[in-house]
């Protein structure tokens, strides 16, 4: 009796509340993804020097100085440029797979309990056989 | 509005579930399962492949079968920790609208629905929480068997729009349950104390509940984001001469989610993300914990926890020490300052902590370098922020005279915490002290820790003497073997600590206090009134009646000399301090010159004579003897010392007298008390127009003789005292007669005439003591010295022993 009482709760949650819950996480885990990876900050400086490493321009103007000013800034911008690319790509790609994950779960969620005794009906089964 | 009965019932199978499987056990079934489930698989492709397909039927079906079961735990685990999770708030993001009764609350009501405070006593944590309070087991035994009015499950209205935890259920039993109430009240449980424990039993333990729900965007936040630094420079320089932050930390143990550190937490982060010159000076005593609190911002911006504006920001904390090792002139440093702080700027994302900002400053002004302005052009910069950090009086003695310098600072003001602030610091440093020494501390032994640390430990500052006064009762209760720290305890290890009587009054005190007048009459003869006006002091400072922010007791003790005001000072010390050697004596004749002040309190380079005293003696009988000769100067001194229990000495630094019992004596208004008492008068009438008199003579100012607890005039003695007083000095002589093997009497002929020899109105009792020395003692030295006397034999003094010319020589 007490058995049935609990499984009948049981699949009242599992069929309701369960869902919200299980959606909470998995926004708590992609929120993680974004923040793990700092794609906002990475987006907005994406073109930005690397780590600030630029030249001075001189108080006087000449070619030599402009040439260097701008040589190294766009190096540095390209390493920062390539470095950010690596992490955004890394990030968004861990962003998508927990996304489609949690997708997984909703759907495993749903057939869960027939996956269950089909198991143990299948491995019963194999036993026996 | 919803009933706690209704509230619950949505746990019960959940918690049925843990009474056939409990949480430990389905974490263990999931592991085994898990590996089971990996095993069979592996078994299965080994034979499968390896052994053309022998017994892999066999384990394909195990593994479906142990598949199976790992999900099946899944499941139950998920909704098991639905329930248990249910009402835990989270910091960060929130989830859902909070009502209802929580999961610990259920598990205990459930068990006794119809007895909620049966429940309550008879659960995990409200027991924990009863222990904790003090409430010894027998107590809770005789209330729960006797009869009383019950409360049921559904009586219980639960308030709207909060979560009804423990704590909730414990307030809920204190104002509805009369018994219950009356229970703590007869074991002396405060209300408050209850409370405080329950919150510190719950509290720690849904603590520890929030740490195990990794999913919570509290947890997931604790790790620091990917490059967010990449878009800010390098500062070189500055990583050169700088050090870690927590080199510099006091308690990195403080629990920093104190409301007290949270809210200096949060206005530090406000005054960081101003637009401009957003600048801090934190100030506070040293040992607060104002590098902790910097500490704190520092994590919270790691995490991506504090404000949007300071986010991605580092703080780096500079070593000033460093520094000045390594540049020993005014060039070099300036350069190295200004290329540091330049570099900084352009990295954008620093905070440059400067501990001690006035010693830094000074000095910097040593090599002749004026850091304010060599500051103030990076202060206005919002790519560079500086935080600084110094202590309250030399903020007021450097800081502040720099005016414009200053004002570019948000300033921040640490006090040390509050009472409860503290103890609640407290509790998770005896949670992890508790396991170390095998015992347990209770709130009050809590409470009572906090409330000794301010008072007799007179070192150090708040909140720190209060850990280290913990550890220290920790420690001693390890290795006593005590299981349970109690108020008592703590108080007992402060008293033989310091030797000071702490906490609640003992039979043996209480004896001595009630006795008091008694005991001072042995060491002092006469002075009825006087001694008996002590006494009440006394005892209404013991009572605890008196502000905890002053001295013990403080007396002004008015009369001529001789008379047992030095001897009543010795009597206290002995009575209060347990020995004699307790009284400090400062003769206060040296400090009328105009260096007086400067002799008392010091000077920038010399300690002054008081601070050294009391820093060596803190807990005494400190006797200011002739106090009407000190200059004002000094007198204002006593002024704060009577009012505060503290003064400030000439570095700035507070010295704590508030385990002192302050003695001033002084021979102002003698002739006029010697005159009362001539004319026969009664003198106790006469006080106050006495003290009127040393008044309007300009001796002392009101203010001062009004700061002592009581003015007390001790009276010439009688001849009948005086001869009290000639046999209690002989009695001294006896003993020390004694000590070299001899007995000594003297003969009550001969008593007579010592005491008309040596009465005197104008001088009390020394010129007795004169006497005693030319007469007897020298008598006692020829018969030794002549050897009429041996070891053993009793020298018994009569008249006879002396000539006439012996006796009217001496003692003029």
């Amino acid at each position: 009796m007490l058995f049935v009482s609990i499984m009948h709760h049981y699949f009242i949650w599992h069929f309701g509340r369960a869902f919200g819950e299980i959606f909470h996480v998995w926004k708590n885990v992609l929120w993680f993804m974004l923040h793990f990876f700092s794609i906002g900050p990475l987006l907005k400086s994406w073109f930005a020097p690397w780590k600030r490493v630029t030249e001075q321009r001189g108080e006087t103007w000449n070619l030599e100085n402009l040439a260097s000013v701008i040589i190294i800034g766009l190096v540095s911008r390209i390493i920062g440029f390539i470095i950010r690319t690596a992490v955004i790509s890394l990030g968004l790609i861990s962003f998508s797979l927990v996304a489609i994950a949690g997708v997984a779960t909703f759907i495993f969620w749903l057939v869960a309990p027939v996956v269950i005794v089909g198991l143990v009906g299948l491995g019963i089964m194999s036993l026996i056989l | 509005m919803n009933t706690l009965e209704n509230s619950i019932n949505q746990f019960k199978p959940a918690i049925k579930l843990t009474k056939i499987v409990s949480r430990a056990t389905q974490s263990k079934l999931r592991i085994i399962s898990f590996a089971g489930t990996i095993l069979s698989i592996v078994a299965y492709v080994v034979t499968l492949y390896l052994f053309d397909g022998q017994y892999a039927q066999l384990f394909l079906g195990t593994a479906m079968i142990m598949t199976a079961i790992w999900l099946e735990q899944i499941l139950t685990f998920s909704y098991h920790n639905s329930y248990y999770f249910r009402g835990l708030n989270s910091i960060v993001g929130l989830a859902e609208p909070m009502e209802g009764g929580t999961y610990d609350v259920a598990e205990a009501v459930l068990k006794y629905p119809n007895d909620v405070s049966l429940a309550f006593c008879t659960s995990q944590f409200g027991s924990i929480a009863l222990l904790r309070s003090g409430l010894p087991n027998e107590a809770i035994d005789t209330f729960l068997k006797n009869p009383r009015q019950k409360i049921t499950a559904s009586m219980v209205m639960l308030p709207e729009d909060e979560i009804f935890s423990l704590i909730g259920l414990g307030k809920y039993l204190l104002t509805h349950d009369v018994t219950f109430a009356a229970m703590l009240k007869t074991a002396g449980i405060s209300q408050e104390t209850f409370i405080g424990s329950l919150r510190w039993v719950v509290g720690s333990y849904h603590q520890e509940k929030r740490q195990a729900r990794w999913w919570s965007r509290d947890n997931l936040s604790r790790t620091t984001g990917i490059g967010k630094e990449w878009s800010y420079g390098t500062a070189y320089l500055l990583n050169k001469f700088s050090r870690g932050i927590s080199t510099s930390a006091v308690f990195s143990t403080m629990s920093l989610n104190t409301p007290f550190a949270a809210e200096k937490v949060s206005e530090i982060e406000y005054a960081l993300a101003r637009a401009k010159a957003a600048n801090v000076l934190i100030v506070g005593e040293a040992g607060v914990g104002k590098i902790d609190l910097v500490m704190e911002v520092s994590r919270r911006m790691k995490l991506g926890k504090s404000l949007a504006a300071i986010d991605g920001k580092q703080i780096i904390v500079l070593d000033t020490s460093k520094l000045f090792a390594v540049h020993r002139d005014k060039q070099e440093l300036e350069m190295t300052l200004i290329q540091m702080l330049n570099e900084a700027t352009l990295a954008g994302n620093i905070i440059v902590v400067i501990e001690n900002l006035s010693t830094f400053v000074r000095e910097a002004e040593s090599l002749g370098t004026f850091i304010p302005e060599l500051l103030d052009q990076y202060l206005s910069l919002p790519q560079i922020q500086i935080i600084a950090t110094d202590t309250p009086s030399n903020y007021h003695t450097y800081l502040e005279t720099l005016g414009a310098f200053t004002r570019r600072f948000a300033e921040v003001l640490i006090d040390s915490p509050d009472q409860t602030a503290t103890t609640r610091i407290l509790q998770n440093i005896a949670l992890q002290n508790e396991s170390k020494y095998q015992t347990v501390f209770t709130y009050g032994g809590l409470q009572a820790i906090t409330i000794s640390a301010e008072r007799y430990i007179v070192d150090g500052i708040m909140p720190d003497k209060a850990i280290e006064l913990l550890i220290d009762v920790a420690t001693k209760a390890g290795q006593s073997g005590t299981s349970i720290i109690n108020d008592d305890y703590v108080y007992s290890i402060v008293s033989e600590k310091t030797g000071v009587p702490a906490g609640p009054i003992q039979d043996e005190e209480r004896d001595l206090l009630l006795n008091l007048e008694d005991k001072l009459h042995q060491q002092v003869i006469g002075q009825q009134a006087a001694l008996g006006a002590v006494a009440r002091t006394m005892r209404r400072a013991r009572a605890g009646i008196q502000s905890a922010e002053k001295p013990i007791g403080s007396f002004l003790f008015l009369g001529p000399t001789g008379v047992g005001k030095t001897e009543t000072a010795k009597a206290l010390a002995n009575v209060f301090f347990g020995g004699e050697g307790k009284m400090q004596r400062i003769d206060m004749s040296e400090y009328s010159g105009i260096d007086g002040l400067e002799k008392l309190i010091g000077n920038g380079e010399q300690p002054g004579r008081l601070p050294t005293l009391l820093r060596e003696h803190p807990y005494c009988v400190l006797l200011l003897d002739e106090f009407e000769k000190a200059t004002q100067a000094v007198h204002d001194v006593f002024l704060q010392t009577l009012d505060e229990g503290q003064f400030t000495d000439a570095r700035g630094t507070k010295v704590n007298a508030r385990n002192t019992i302050i003695i001033a004596t002084s021979n102002a208004g003698s002739q006029l008390i010697l005159k009362t008492v001539q004319q026969r008068k009664e003198l106790a009438p006469l006080a106050q127009e006495i003290i009127n008199n040393i008044v309007k003579e300009g001796i002392y100012r009101p203010e001062l003789i009004n700061r002592f607890d009581s003015t007390i005039i001790f009276e010439p003695l009688s001849i009948e005292q005086q001869t009290e007083v000639a046999s209690l000095m002989l009695g001294g002589l006896y003993e020390r007669v004694k000590m070299q093997g001899y007995e000594v009497t003297v003969g009550p002929e001969l008593l007579e005439i010592l005491v008309q020899k040596g009465y005197s109105p104008e001088f009390g009792a020394r010129p007795m003591q004169r006497v005693i020395q030319d007469v007897i003692e020298e008598k006692i030295a020829q018969k030794i010295i002549v050897g009429a006397v041996r070891k053993g034999d009793t020298i018994a003094l009569t008249k006879a022993d002396f000539t006439e010319a012996e006796l009217a020589a001496q003692g003029t």
